[in-house]
């Protein structure tokens, strides 16, 4: 009981600032997942230039930088062969078109598709695929070397898995990019994508952007 | 040697007597809406989901799904980790007692292989469910097209049903 005593007396800052730590931290947990704005936890913290790519769209001309310049891009890369999670994010991407053609005008926003399988999907492949999620919506994609030098510094990853005869499985980033009409990344979705809360989010950070442009 | 043969036929008689009584009873086992997604005319994998309900008390194991349709059915797991989309194959699904399994959107799904023809909205597809007990089961999977209908995926992960009539049949 002394030692306890004397423990707590000789220790009294380090007690007081153990605490304040904890409850701090713990705070700050709160803070960051219950009371943050969604809005903040998507967007960068700076917008993130690109530097330049080159790939092949699925009208079978050059897909660079300058696609992504004038209009807000959405942009999700994935293969045509994901039976899943690719058509369940284009699905949601047709949603989010619809949503945001209430209040947007459509020609300011484009959605586009990079597939990171070059192999199966063909640029006619990709443009027959595109084409029934929605007619506006545009795909690309590339040697792996190309894709690289536009996914690495958007940190997206891909990886094709090991083959089982003739099929296999490829794994990518299940993000939802941003890019702003002056073609930079501000903000990921992660997945799952909800295309009403995308829709909502987007609302609220294309009016911030036209404040503190 | 007759009655070595006697043996044998009393042990098949035996046999099948015992695989009879583990049969599984047709209301013990469920497939509640399945349905697939429609996809691009072009593609090549097609994703069938539904709730399968086991309504006895032992595990039922799926080991094989065919479909007159596809080239070949898989039972896949779709996971987000770290950011990533993951997609590997199962080797059978265990439903346990009493219990639903879902197979839904980003999660756990049948991948579909090469279909014979095109698939569109309202299309039935029949599904066979091959269970290790020897059983099987078969139920038609109505294709459904979602893009377009403003009708989010969010919702059938809910497992909002929208009371499509499906066939279910038990075969032995």
């Amino acid at each position: 009981m002394t030692a306890n005593s004397s423990f707590f007396k000789n220790n009294r800052t380090f007690i007081a600032f153990a605490v304040s730590a904890i409850i701090g931290f713990f705070l700050w947990r709160v803070y960051d997942v219950q009371i943050k704005d969604p809005i903040d936890r998507i967007m960068l913290d700076q917008p993130q230039s690109i530097t330049p790519f080159s790939l092949i769209g699925s009208n079978n001309k050059p897909f660079t930088n300058e696609q992504l310049k004038g209009k807000w891009t959405f942009l999700f890369f994935g293969y045509t062969s994901c039976p899943d999670v690719c058509p369940t994010t284009l699905t949601e991407m047709a949603t989010l078109s619809e949503l945001l053609s209430h209040s947007n005008d459509l020609n300011q926003i484009q959605f586009i598709f990079i597939s990171v399988d070059p192999d199966r999907d063909t640029p006619d492949h990709l443009k027959n695929f595109i084409a029934y999620f929605n007619e506006s919506f545009v795909a690309a994609t590339g040697t792996i070397e190309q894709l690289n030098t536009l996914t690495d510094q958007l940190s997206v990853q891909h990886r094709r898995l090991k083959e089982q005869g003739d099929e296999y499985l490829v794994e990518h980033s299940a993000e939802l990019l941003l890019f702003s009409p002056e073609s930079t990344l501000l903000a990921r979705f992660s997945a799952p994508h909800h295309a009403d809360k995308i829709s909502k989010l987007f609302s609220q950070l294309i009016k911030g952007y036209t404040v503190t442009k | 040697m007759k009655i070595v043969f006697n043996k044998f036929v009393f042990i098949f008689v035996i046999f099948l007597f015992a695989s009879s009584t583990y049969a599984v009873n047709k209301d013990e086992f469920h497939i509640h809406d399945p349905w697939i997604r429609e996809a691009p005319p072009v593609a090549k994998v097609l994703a069938a989901y539904m709730v399968i309900g086991n309504h006895s008390d032992k595990p039922f194991t799926i080991t094989t799904i065919i479909s007159p349709m596809f080239k070949k059915v898989e039972i896949h797991e779709s996971k987000i980790e770290d950011g990533i989309a993951k997609m590997q194959q199962i080797p059978e699904l265990v439903i346990d007692p009493q219990q639903d399994l879902a197979l839904s959107p980003g999660g756990n799904h049948l991948m579909l292989f090469e279909p014979n023809k095109i698939l569109k909205h309202g299309d039935l597809v029949p599904l066979k469910f091959i269970l290790s007990s020897g059983d099987s089961f078969s139920a038609n999977a109505k294709v459904k097209k979602m893009v377009g209908s403003m009708k989010s995926m969010s919702d059938k992960k809910d497992g909002k049903k929208d009371g499509n009539e499906h066939e279910h049949r038990h075969d032995h």
